[in-house]
């Protein structure tokens, strides 16, 4: 018996150990052989990653230089990429990071500042790059003390979208600068649960990226904040717990079953299924909504501002995908031809002629919302100016001590957003009561910014 | 007096066993010894400019005394471990108890029933999740809501119920398996000397199949609890744990640990921690059957 059990906790240390690595294989594709270098690039699988992938072939034509991608799923991406930056792995050459982790990793030393690199190319590559149609407010936010340590991909930033059809049907009208008690009434009118139509629907899936993004921009714009300028855990303010009642009470009300499990791409799913009546979440989703291969209701989509409350701030979210250069990368003269060709003018031109105007990396260069064609396009007007307002460094009505619109731009956050969604979703499925889960967040996250050294 | 050969013997024995020992040391414990380790410091990923002090045991009590979710996700563990280990090997036995028997067409019903055996485990949960159980549009939904009874959100209702519901599917042939093989390696005779004896098909299977099965079932407990307390695709891909942490067990609040807080330290804490409770787990179990089937058995 002894002896069994010896075996066996030996399989249970074999066991947790190959957990808690949390290894996790994913096949990488290979786009094309060359003799010469051979970069690594780890994207995200959203659409417009899954385009490059697939007009690489173009680069590698044009430079011969190879590119293996490894692609995966937002929350997968970050903790891969996470643990090869912060244990100098050198796995990956590009790595395709957002706005959130630019700032956070140039300052532990994981990425390349990029101006050093642009100061290094020929001028004309240099001119014919044209740093300055990239959207300011997007370069400021992959920027750390000034200077810039990753390239857009594409940027977005969140709108209010809406069935046409089923507005005109109740005979309502979509203001263009909607407030979120607009939404909330109009919601509640056109939900009919019977005939399985659902007045909204909104992220429910934990995640500091799924839930914790359009919450934090309600939490904003209700007059709440996540900390406040000691860094006091602000979960239990007046505000703040306002605003989680107003998304919770609104999802539960209006929203289909199932929100608890519903991320950015199973609510896309809903709304160009034409399940739901609004959906507040990402530009990005634009093109996709609009395109009739993938939508259905695509001919009836209305787009609006994202909607307010107390104050326009922080209303509305900023976000890029963005291309940059691990600290450890072996290849970083082809990594810098890669950047600048992935995020370059002629690469959009090369997706508007492969693929059409509505599949456009969006929100990333001014030129774009310059050409007519896309100028055409429905949404380019709201995307442009609601990624040119939206402000990470003032995005609270109360003065905060962190930047970030959606999120709170601490490398502990990651963690305390997605265990307060987590919890937050147990009041979504009626497991838990809001207070009871909002009182276990504010004490974890009390703790986790004392163990951080940031309370005393 | 007889100390001298058995010690050469001893030796000679020690030293042919000692690569094999050597090899199975450092493979099996030398990533537990790096575990302990890390688990005695403080050492976030994402924070390099904290270094990595050394702390002591305060993870250990961190987890142990304050952490909440912690103490859940081992009862979690115990009882969705539990749950689908008893539910399996009850399905299973009944399944096997079946498959003993000759009847046309067993060979291609025993194929089927195995096969869930080999889905993998996020297959498994992807086809359960976005084809079954899907609120909207999973064909249990459809049927529940065709009679009339409303829309099933099993992983909103009954979180626990729906990782339950596809990991016994998945563990039932398992449990088939090995009672099949122990029922068929049942000696005929003392079948027919029951009948003879008069007993019915209840009291045969009660008094004599069972008891002589004991052994089997002991096994496929034993293997099924070893598999099953690792359960993680599952529960990765249809709850991440949720809602709440009503599915949040304890190698996946290993794996947030590691994954979401990048907290090596505390990760390494809770691994040790899981190793002492799947250790008192196993032991537990081993006296509980040994105490069950020994008797009968002997």
């Amino acid at each position: 018996m002894r002896h069994n059990l010896s075996k066996l906790s030996g399989l249970a240390v074999a066991c947790v150990i190959a957990i808690s690595a949390g290894e996790y294989r994913s096949s990488p594709s290979v786009a094309a052989m060359s003799p010469s270098a051979t970069l690594t690039i780890v994207t995200v699988n959203n659409p417009q990653m899954i385009d490059m992938e697939k007009l690489t072939p173009e680069f590698t034509k044009e430079t011969g230089i190879a590119v293996n991608y490894v692609t995966l799923p937002e929350n997968t991406l970050r903790e891969k990429v996470t643990n090869d930056v912060a244990t100098g792995g050198g796995q990956f050459d590009l790595a395709t990071v957002g706005t959130y982790e630019v700032p956070i990793w140039a300052k532990n030393g994981w990425l390349d500042n990029l101006d050093d690199k642009f100061a290094q190319l020929p001028p004309g590559d240099a001119q014919k790059y044209d740093l300055d149609d990239v959207l300011p407010s997007v370069r400021k936010g992959l920027s750390y003390q000034g200077h810039l340590y990753a390239l857009p991909f594409y940027g977005e930033s969140s709108m209010t979208y809406y069935n046409k059809a089923l507005f005109k049907e109740a005979g309502l009208s979509m203001p263009e600068h909607p407030t979120w008690a607009q939404i909330a009434s109009f919601a509640d009118k056109l939900t009919d649960k019977s005939k399985r139509r659902y007045g909204i629907v909104l992220r429910g899936l934990p995640g500091w990226g799924e839930m914790g993004a359009p919450l934090t921009t309600v939490i904003n714009t209700f007059g709440g904040d996540w900390f406040d300028m000691n860094w006091e855990p602000q979960l239990e303010s007046p505000a703040t717990k306002k605003a989680i009642a107003f998304y919770l009470d609104l999802l539960r009300r209006d929203g289909p079953p199932g929100s608890e499990s519903a991320g950015y791409t199973e609510c896309e799913t809903l709304f160009a299924q034409g399940s739901a009546a609004i959906w507040v979440d990402a530009t990005a989703a634009a093109g996709a909504v609009s395109d009739p291969r993938t939508s259905k209701v695509s001919s009836d989509i209305g787009f609006a501002y994202s909607p307010v409350a107390v104050t326009p701030k922080g209303s509305h979210w900023l976000w890029a995908w963005s291309l940059a250069m691990e600290a450890s990368s072996k290849h970083k003269a082809e990594s810098m031809r890669f950047l600048t060709w992935a995020t370059s003018k002629e690469y959009i031109d090369l997706v508007a002629r492969e693929r059409g105007w509505n599949n456009v990396p969006p929100g990333t260069r001014l030129s774009t919302y310059q050409n007519p064609h896309y100028k055409a396009l429905p949404y380019s007007a709201i995307v442009l100016s609601s990624v040119q307002s939206a402000d990470p460094s003032n995005a609270t009505l109360n003065k905060v001590p962190y930047v970030g619109v959606q999120y709170v731009g601490i490398p502990e956050f990651q963690g305390i957003g997605t265990r307060t969604t987590q919890d937050l979703a147990g009041v979504l499925t009626g497991q838990t009561s809001l207070d009871e889960a909002l009182q276990t967040a504010q004490v974890r996250t009390e703790r986790t910014m004392r163990e951080a050294g940031y309370l005393k | 007096m007889q100390q001298g050969p058995l010690v050469r013997r001893n030796t000679m024995q020690i030293l042919l066993v000692a690569p094999a020992i050597v090899y199975l040391v450092a493979l099996t414990q030398a990533p537990f010894a790096v575990t302990l380790w890390y688990s005695l410091h403080k050492w976030i990923l994402t924070e390099p400019e904290l270094g990595r002090p050394f702390v002591g045991f305060s993870n250990f009590g961190e987890a142990l005394l304050h952490d909440a979710i912690f103490r859940t996700s081992i009862l979690n563990l115990v009882e969705i471990t539990g749950s689908i280990v008893v539910a399996s090997l009850g399905l299973g036995l009944l399944l096997a108890l079946l498959l003993n028997r000759t009847f046309p067409g067993r060979g291609v019903v025993r194929a089927l029933l195995i096969t869930p055996f080999f889905v993998m485990p996020t297959v498994n949960a992807v086809v359960w999740k976005n084809l079954l159980l899907n609120p909207n549009y999973g064909l249990f939904s459809w049927a529940t809501d065709s009679l009339g009874l409303g829309r099933l959100d099993i992983f909103a209702s009954a979180p626990k119920l729906g990782i339950v519901v596809m990991a016994v599917w998945q563990w039932t042939p398992f449990m088939m398996l090995v009672l099949l093989a122990g029922l068929q390696s049942l000696p005929n005779e003392v079948h027919e000397a029951a009948l003879i004896d008069g007993a019915n098909a209840w009291s045969e299977f009660r008094h004599v199949t069972l008891p002589l099965l004991g052994p089997y079932i002991e096994l496929a407990l034993l293997l099924g609890s070893i598999y099953i307390l690792q359960l993680f695709g599952e529960i990765f891909v249809a709850t991440q744990g949720g809602p709440g942490s009503a599915t949040t067990t304890l190698p996946y609040y290993v794996y947030q640990t590691i994954s979401q807080d990048h907290d090596v330290g505390m990760a390494s804490a809770q691994a040790v921690l899981a190793i002492v409770v799947a250790s008192l787990i196993a032991s537990l179990l081993l006296r509980l059957m040994g105490r069950m089937f020994r008797p009968v058995a002997s």
